[in-house]
Parts: C-alpha cells; structure tokens; sequence
C-alpha cells in the first residue's frame, strides 16, 4: 500500500513507515533515546530529501517523546529542573543548528557532514556505552558491589552559578548542563535527531546524576528541544512533512510505551549494553558508506 | 478517420512549427493529477501520420516523442578520498536541464537523425547545449555528463526508448510515457516529431500539467503559505497523539 507524500514529493510504502515507527518508538520508550539516529538515514535511504527526512523526523520524535516522558513521569522519573537547564543550552543550539544546516544545503555537503558526524559521534558515544555497561553487568554477575563513587569533585561541582536538582540529588554549576544542552541543540538540528543518544551518557558520565532520572529528563528536554526545530524548520525551510511525520508517530507512540515498560523491568546497565550495541552497529554501517570501496564516483543533487 | 483524429489534436495542440506534411498528435490527457495514491502515472501520445507507406520501423518515416519538464540546475560532485573518507568536491553545474524527460521513437535516434538534428531538437537533453556549465572542474565535462544521465536513469527521471513509439494500424503512431512517482510536478513540454529520411518534416507541441490535488495540495499550499501556523500545527499534532497514546495506555 503506497502513499504519496506532498512535501518530500515521492511515494513510500505507508505499512513500512508505521513499523518503522513503532521500532524507532519501541527504543524511545526503552532506553530514553528518540531513535531519530536510526529514522533519518533509514528514511534518507527510502528516498526521501535528506532535509524533509530530518524535519519530519524531528516531529515524530516529539510525539514519541511526550508519550514517553507521561509514562515516566508517572513513576516519578523526571528532574524538571535539569530538564530546563538544559533546554535553555538546546533552544540556543538548535537556533544555530537550523542556520548550519541550511547553509550546508546550500553549499550541497549536507550528506557528508551528516554521516561523518554520525561515525565519530556514534562510533564514540556507543563504544563508551558499551564498555561501561559490560563492565557493570560483569560486577553484577560476580556478586560485586558496583564502585564506590569518586570521592574526586566534578568539574560541574568547581564551577561558579550552582544550583539544586533535588530530583537528581546534585547541588553542581548550571555551566556544564548549559553546553551540553547547547551542543546537543546543534547537533539535533543538523542531524534530525532528537539528541538523546548524547544526552543520556553526558548525563550519566558528565553530570553524575542517578540512571533512574536519566531517560525521562532526557525524554522532556527532548521535547521542548524538537518542538523548537520542527517550529524552526516548517518556518525556515518548509521541510517538514506532516503525512510522513504522521505515519512515523501512528507506529511511534504505540512502540513507545511497550518500550517504556519493558524498560522499567530491566537492569539500567542491559538497557545501555542495548542501546551501546545498536549505536555501535549505526556507526559501523555509516563508516562503511564513508570509507568502504565505491562503484559509483559521482553524486547530483537538484536545485529548482 | 484523419480527419477525427485531426480535429480532437487541433483542439488539444497548441501550435505547429512546421507544416511540410499533414501531422497531428495529441495527449490522452492534458493534466495528471497527483493524489496520495500517486504511484506514477502512464499518459498516452498519439496521432495520425499522413502517408500509408509509415507503418512499419523499416519505412522511412519517424515519430520521435519527447516530454520534459521544466528546467532544474543540477549539481554533479565527484567522490574524492580525502583522509581515506569519500568527499563530494569539484562541483560542475548544469543550468537549464529538465528534472524530467522521456524520449521515445521506434528505433535508435541515431539511425533516425543526425546528431546535429538530435542536438538541436534537444531529444535527448542530456547531450543538449542549452546546458550551460558554470563551473567545470578539470576542464573535462565529458564524465559529468555520463554521471549526470546514468545517474537519473537510475531513479527512472532520464528515458531514452527507442522501442517507445509503435504504429498499431497503418498512418497511426502511439508511444506511452510513464511517470515516475517521484516526477516533478509542474508544466510539461509534450513534442511529437515527424522525420522523412531523417529530415525534420512535422513537428506538434502540446503542454501537460503534473499537478498535485485536493488534500496533498491543500498541505503543499499550507505548508509554503503559512509556514509559522503550518509548523505549529505539526507540533500540536504530535502533542496530541503523545498524549492520546500515553492515556490510551495508561487509563487511571
């Protein structure tokens, strides 16, 4: 069953973009990420301009992340604080995103710097996730107490302008939280991704806060952050396509909370070794398209 | 029967740049309406040749059908390995080619015309001259061109058929154009040629619209005329159905 869309101007398969969907909601709900990382190049790969592809997903993140951010928030889950902190860095980033990311279409290089972020982003972001969570599931298995804490301060604890997320158990400086928001914000405009998947590991890693609080603040600074750039780029750029965006939410919001609950009965460390693991294979593929052999030299691109 | 023929293309043609000898073509349809079951579209050209000797690919006597649409700038890049990473660079730009075209005949264009002909014609745009290259990279736009016609061959956007065009009774030619679904929407330059010995003898231009309708246009327009109030009612559609979902699934 096939559907025209009217803005990215080609055909796809409706029953495809619903599953795809609801697998990119399934992760949502799971890990905390809004699965945009997977979606946009998938969609790209269906044929769809690079630009709507990134616009429209951003709009599905959104719904998917609200529908999970309400199901975290009913058990409690959320630092709304941090959340707004961050967003405040997101707004600013995602401002300056928008702007790069017409300029590279313009100078038509957006393909390239879209995939090389992807494999130095990813191929970082998931080896980190992946060791870490290994080593956690290692300490578990062997009955080990996971380490104590660093008694060592954290540079967010150093810096001037600090602040109490009492939902995280943090007193620390709102600077870091500020330009992690700010670089996520970039990124996520360029790339079409909702930025949880650098989100969550700065949070983890960077702030120190608790796993537990981690997803759903990940989840509703995602929110405000996609809300903005689907604003944004509808405005800018008339590259959101609601039929598409549509479609990928049907499946999402559903995916989501099934994985929204599955990912409260599971150990954090398996949902990170998970969400590791599926960053790591994006960037293996993406790395592959970059440096692997070619057949074809040349590539076009239209400009009406 | 000619004169039928003659009198429905009259009303569907627009002009006639050469009346040598009595030719008429005409469109089945005039407009092709993209709705969201859109999955590409066949539209049919026909019309009468005046000369009974024409019914077989063996007689000297061509129909040459040529659609395009309107003219795009593409941008073709070749790969470069930069830091063992493939790199777009040497952009050469071709100003004024069609996003679309299809040419059909019922044998090779070259055993029909000579490539002056051809070339003049533009029966095949992507040798044309009305390109004009602005930027040329190494000074050769030989592999660009190759690159630029494989390249939209591929997505089914640059057709040559020189098994197209069929003559189903004696005087009467037919070709069928197929639209790809992700054909541009706008105006098309409908062209049927007539050769006689490979000399240009009759030639019948028709406009056809690919338009898009109804729901997908009044989104299209939504989405270009009002794009602030277009992005915020995205983003309370997806609010909605965040929300919807998460009560769906949770009821308290």
């Amino acid at each position: 069953m096939d559907i025209y869309l009217p803005i990215a101007e080609t055909t796809v398969n409706l029953l495809l973009i619903v599953t795809l969907g609801a697998g990119i909601g399934f992760l949502a709900g799971l890990v905390g990420v809004g699965g945009g990382f997977l979606a946009t190049p998938l969609l790209i790969f269906l044929g769809i301009p690079p630009a709507v592809a990134a616009a429209s997903e951003a709009n599905h993140i959104l719904a998917s992340s609200v529908s999970g951010a309400i199901a975290h928030s009913r058990r409690r889950a959320i630092d709304v604080r941090m959340a707004l902190v961050l967003t405040a860095g997101g707004l600013a980033g995602s401002t300056l995103g928008v702007q790069l990311f017409v300029a590279l279409l313009k100078i038509g290089q957006i393909d390239f710097v879209i995939s090389l972020l992807y494999v130095v982003l990813l191929g970082g972001v998931g080896s980190l996730m992946l060791r870490e969570s290994l080593a956690a599931m290692r300490l578990r298995r062997d009955g080990l107490a996971p380490p104590p804490p660093r008694a060592r301060r954290s540079l967010a604890q150093k810096l001037p302008l600090r602040m109490r997320f009492a939902a995280s158990r943090l007193y620390i400086s709102v600077l870091p939280p500020l330009v992690i928001g700010f670089g996520v914000g970039v990124l996520a405009a360029i790339l079409g991704v909702g930025g949880g998947f650098l989100l969550v590991p700065a949070m983890i890693y960077v702030l120190r806060m608790p796993t537990n609080v981690v997803i759903g603040t990940s989840l509703l600074q995602i929110i405000f952050v996609t809300g903005y750039t689907v604003l944004l780029q509808a405005w800018r750029t008339q590259t959101v396509d609601i039929i598409l965006a549509g479609l990928l939410i049907i499946g999402g919001v559903v995916g989501a909370q099934i994985g929204a609950r599955m990912g409260g009965r599971m150990p954090s460390e398996h949902l990170r070794a998970i969400l590791g693991a599926i960053v790591l294979a994006v960037a293996a593929v993406m790395a592959w398209g970059l440096l692997g052999p070619r057949s074809e030299l040349f590539s076009v691109t239209t400009t009406p | 029967m000619r004169r039928a023929l003659a009198g429905l293309a009259v009303s569907l043609l627009t002009c006639a740049a050469v009346r040598a000898e009595p030719f008429a073509a005409a469109i089945t349809q005039d407009v092709v309406e993209v709705t969201s079951r859109f999955t590409g579209a066949t539209v049919t050209v026909f019309g009468a040749v005046n000369d009974q000797r024409s019914q077989t690919r063996a007689g000297n006597v061509d129909v040459v059908v040529a659609v395009a649409s309107a003219p795009v700038t593409l941008t073709v890049r070749r790969q470069k390995r930069i830091a063992g990473f493939w790199f777009p660079a040497d952009p050469v730009r071709f100003a004024g080619a069609p996003a679309f075209f299809s040419t059909l005949s019922a044998r090779p264009l070259n055993e029909i015309t000579d490539p002056g002909t051809q070339l003049r014609l533009g029966l095949d745009p992507a040798d044309g001259t009305p390109w004009v290259v602005n930027q040329a990279a190494g000074g050769d736009v030989t592999q660009y061109r190759a690159a630029l016609k494989r390249l939209k061959a591929a997505d089914g956007l640059y057709v040559l058929d020189p098994h197209g065009v069929d003559f189903p009774r004696p005087g009467l030619f037919r070709a069928r154009v197929v639209l790809p679904a992700n054909a541009p929407t706008g105006v098309y330059r409908v062209e049927a040629f007539l050769f006689r010995n490979g000399r240009l003898v009759g030639r019948e231009t028709s406009l056809l619209q690919v338009t898009k309708v109804g729901f997908e246009r009044a989104v299209w327009r939504f989405a270009h005329e009002r794009p602030l109030l277009y992005g915020l009612a995205s983003i309370l559609i997806a609010l909605g159905a965040g929300l919807a979902a998460a009560r769906m699934f949770n009821p308290r």
